[in-house]
């Protein structure tokens, strides 16, 4: 008796987990969104020129260069600058096709760089690629003049990381409610459809129970006679099925008039074969799905028996 | 470029045969000679087809008795 109620409360609980898991996820993404969207900019640490994976900040009086270009299908989309900050020294920043910080012999020349105030740039430090560290010291070498960089010694003067201004934190801020909203509604589907299903489920056993017929299925239940068929989701016990797939169905053999093999599902062509069960009161159940074209023994074998019990009028 | 492909099993009705006696489920119902068609498709647009099988079909219970090409060619014709 135990394990029929067992039985029913799981296929009412249905999906009801997974649903309560993307649920959860949902709410995890969407917190550290917040998190992330609060956290004060202004607290972020100054990048120091060798510091990656994390967001930093930076205050640059102007750009020299750029010294590297990215291009896609020959149109430029991002540039490599060296940036001269407040702390007078040089760290190398990544920004658009364009920038709204000061770049020196556009906005910045010789006449106003003492007027220039600095500019707060924000970004997510990263490794400079040493290929990339070649264009930066064939750069400054043209700048002096001379051969006095080198692969060497950049480190020393520019550091080995990037500003990339470019990945900001609110464009993953983005991302992760894109992400919570796609776990959100995923869920939502599937505990509204849960919903459904545990109501259907809740009317049957309701119904059951007013025509006295639970008490007897939970007592035929115990009488380790159930006939279990677990690729159909099917048992039979000595005047019932239960079927517990595509929902919960539970009917008596003596209310059955007409079995066959549907695979239409009122009046829809399914892929899907179903075992069609008529009843006495003109309602209508399909039971033990399989895929149209599959072998399953079991599914003759309980067409069958569901046959020849309602043949018996149902004992 | 995010291509968007599925495919779907499609019903084609191709003869309407009357209201018959279905030996499947016992109803009087409308008999129809009929198609199921695999489709694939790309942005909508099917790109491959396959008849997977030619029946006749109960509008009650679906598939009543499956029939080669031959033999559904010839119950078209005879209609």
């Amino acid at each position: 008796m135990e394990e029929l109620e067992k039985k029913l409360k799981k296929a009412r609980s249905g999906n009801s987990k997974l649903g309560i898991f993307f649920l959860i996820i949902a709410v995890a993404i969407l917190l550290i969104g917040i998190l992330q969207g609060n956290s004060d900019k202004d607290s972020w640490d100054t990048f120091d020129g060798m510091s990656n994976n994390d967001y930093y900040k930076a205050e640059i009086y102007y750009l020299v260069g750029p010294f590297a270009e990215y291009t896609e299908d020959g149109t430029v989309v991002e540039q490599l600058y060296s940036a001269y900050t407040t702390d007078n020294n040089y760290i190398l920043v990544k920004t658009g096709k364009t920038t709204d910080l000061p770049v020196f012999g556009e906005d910045v020349t010789e006449e106003n760089i003492d007027l220039i105030q600095p500019v707060t740039a924000y970004g997510y430090g990263t490794e400079l690629e040493s290929e990339v560290a070649e264009f930066l010291v064939q750069f400054w070498n043209e700048v002096y003049e001379e051969e006095f960089f080198s692969m060497s010694n950049y480190i020393e003067y520019f550091g080995s990381c990037y500003l990339n201004t470019i990945d900001q934190a609110e464009d993953k801020v983005v991302a992760g409610y894109i992400f919570a909203a796609i776990f959100g509604l995923l869920a939502l589907i599937i505990l509204l459809s849960n919903r459904k299903n545990n109501k259907n489920n809740a009317d049957i056993l309701k119904r059951l129970d007013e025509e006295g017929k639970l008490e007897d299925l939970k007592n035929e239940y115990s009488k380790e006679t159930v006939q279990q068929y677990k690729k159909l989701n099917l048992e039979i016990t000595e005047n019932y099925v239960i079927s517990y797939s595509p929902k919960l169905v539970i009917v008596k053999f003596a209310d059955i008039i007409n079995v066959y093999p549907s695979n239409m599902i009122d009046g829809v062509y399914q892929t899907y074969r179903y075992i069609a069960l008529e009843t006495k009161n003109n309602e209508k159940y399909y039971v033990a799905p399989k895929p149209f074209d599959s072998k399953n023994a079991q599914f003759d074998e309980v067409l069958e028996k569901i046959r020849s019990k309602v043949k018996q009028g149902g004992n | 470029m995010v291509i968007v492909y599925g495919w779907k099993t499609n019903i084609k009705k191709e003869k309407h045969l009357g209201k018959k006696h279905c030996t499947n489920c016992s109803h009087d119902e409308d008999m129809f000679l009929a198609k199921e068609i695999f489709k694939l498709h790309i942005f909508g647009i099917p790109i491959f087809w396959k008849t997977k099988r030619r029946f006749v079909m109960c509008s009650n219970c679906g598939v009543v008795e499956e029939l080669n090409k031959a033999d559904y060619t010839e119950r078209l014709k005879e209609l």
